[in-house]
């Protein structure tokens, strides 16, 4: 694959890749760092693929490889219902749609990782559970059993959060 | 109920900012890796080409070597001279030995710069 096509294909793809692993670790910069080095090691390793796959999906189980790597060894982002980090969250003067929104995105924040990539990929991506598991390396029959708990777990934070 | 999730999901996701500086910077980017691929692979092909034309050198300096052994015979030592060894191999053993210790160390001596150049690449990417 030369360069300007790998540019072309990867072109396609930037905006879901970075808005992916924006709300996989919430901070923009760092976001598109890891985008940045994701895309680098996929033009690296390009010879070796052999579009068995598709390229998006190639492309973000890259991604999603390299935000693992870069989150190994920092302080564990998730928090349990009752910790002190879930309880500080404000209320329910949240009430107007945008606080509702950003609840919605900070629920999903504590997830753990394997469970928010899930529910990102399928709800925010649009992509059928069959990539979601070639993404994120697992069976499908495992995305499914994610997605169910990652969806409860949001709603357990909401519904904690508001009756706060 | 999941349509309604999908496009709350949807409508609710995170704009990335501007795409051009992106686009910049891994242009940039990609033009390194280009660079120090290309340099990696000067490199290899320089060791291969070196390995080539030692082991042409060793063949050939190996060949006179034996040829010489044979031509002119030398006292060797008590070793060699077994009377069990098949006729002609204490002329020839000596530079067999001296062929194979040559390509050893030669061998090992372009080696260790060729592993060396394989796993600083490895380890740049």
């Amino acid at each position: 694959m030369t360069r300007e096509e790998f540019i072309r294909l990867a072109s396609a793809e930037q905006e879901s890749l970075r808005r992916f692993l924006l709300s996989l670790c919430g901070d923009a910069a760092l976001a598109d760092d890891i985008a940045q080095d994701a895309l680098v090691n996929a033009y690296v390793s390009s010879a070796s693929f052999r579009g068995a796959a598709r390229f998006s999906t190639w492309l973000f189980r890259i991604a999603y490889n390299c935000f693992i790597d870069r989150m190994r060894g920092r302080r564990l982002q998730t928090a349990p219902l009752d910790s002190p980090a879930a309880r500080a969250v404000p209320g329910p003067e949240a009430a107007d749609g945008r606080f509702r929104h950003e609840d919605l995105h900070r629920a999903i924040g504590m997830l753990p990782d394997k469970e928010r990539a899930a529910l990102l990929l399928f709800y925010m991506e649009d992509k059928p559970v069959k990539e979601v598991a070639d993404i994120l390396e697992m069976p499908a029959g495992s995305v499914r059993a994610y997605l169910t708990r990652g969806r409860q777990h949001v709603k357990d934070y909401l519904e904690k959060w508001k009756t706060r | 109920m999941e349509n309604e999730i999908r496009d709350f999901f949807q409508q609710t996701a995170p704009k990335p900012a501007d795409p051009t500086a992106f686009k910049l910077e891994l242009n940039a980017r990609l033009a390194a890796v280009e660079q120090i691929k290309a340099y990696h692979d000067r490199e290899v092909r320089r060791l291969r080409r070196i390995r080539r034309l030692t082991f042409v050198a060793g063949l050939l300096l190996g060949g006179a070597a034996t040829a010489f052994f044979i031509l002119h015979p030398v006292q060797l030592p008590e070793l060699l001279m077994d009377p069990h060894l098949p006729e002609g191999a204490s002329t020839v053993a000596p530079s067999l030995i001296s062929w194979g210790v040559a390509c050893l160390v030669v061998g090992l001596a372009l080696f260790f710069p060729l592993r060396h150049v394989r796993r600083q690449r490895r380890s740049i990417f």
